[in-house]
């Protein structure tokens, strides 16, 4: 059986495949800026890209599996974790020392993903709460559906995939350096 | 130890593990959860200048 009620198990599951690729999207823009802008990742930041990816973690599940409070406690996890590395950061550079990296929109990068963070905290919070979607069912999932879980699925794990090569060009096999200028593996 | 490549290399290996299973792929949500802490830490207390 097809449903096509709006809070169906099915639609949950691409309301999070769109989070998803949601969060891919933060994180392709932390790309653009390394890559079109050079400026290269500091450790702290490549922690809150982790962080990031870890909010992901939790709408992956649901997008694959079927929603579950469980899946939503992973996001909300690691967006207290994306919180207090991004506060750390916040607080090196608070006091005059000019930051580190451009602005998006006025505010440093680590700035936004505190932002970031307590939105991701409140919004899963809330969206946990919905019933709807815990039912079991019989339910068909649509063709459309499953396919935007393949897009979202691919996007983030080709993201992360990135992430892991930059980081080898970045700092090889050693321990990253805390203002990097240059890749370690194209020097 | 480069942790932060560690952290990297684990959600990569989190992510593909979800896709196949959900139970393995839940639990290792959670240890690179832990991986990440200890390069917070270690970065952390690096730049403190603390032996933990």
């Amino acid at each position: 059986m097809m449903s096509s009620h709006l809070l169906s198990v099915a639609n949950f599951r691409a309301l999070n495949a769109i989070q998803l690729i949601g969060v891919s999207l933060i994180l392709m823009v932390a790309f653009y800026y390394q890559l079109a802008m050079s400026e290269l990742p500091c450790p702290l930041c490549l922690l809150q890209r982790l962080g990031l990816m870890g909010i992901g973690l939790g709408f992956l599940l649901n997008m694959r599996f079927s929603p579950r409070p469980s899946h939503y406690a992973v996001s909300i996890v690691f967006a207290v974790l994306l919180a207090v590395i991004a506060l750390r950061q916040v607080s090196l550079h608070v006091t005059g020392t000019g930051g580190y990296g451009s602005t998006v929109l006025g505010m440093h990068m680590y700035s936004w993903d505190v932002v970031v963070a307590l939105i991701a905290v409140v919004y899963t919070a809330l969206l946990m709460g919905v019933p709807h979607q815990y039912r079991v069912t019989e339910e068909d999932t649509p063709r459309w559906v499953n396919g935007l879980i393949g897009l979202a699925f691919v996007v983030f794990v080709l993201v992360v995939g990135a992430n892991v090569v930059s980081i080898l060009f970045e700092c090889g096999f050693q321990a990253c350096p805390d203002n990097p200028e240059n890749y370690l593996w194209l020097k | 130890m480069p942790w932060i490549l560690t952290a990297m290399l684990a959600m990569l290996v989190c992510v593909i593990l979800i896709w196949r299973n959900r139970q393995y792929g839940f639990w290792a949500a959670y240890a690179v959860l832990l991986v990440i802490v200890v390069a917070f830490l270690q970065h952390a207390t690096d730049n403190l200048g603390l032996n933990l």
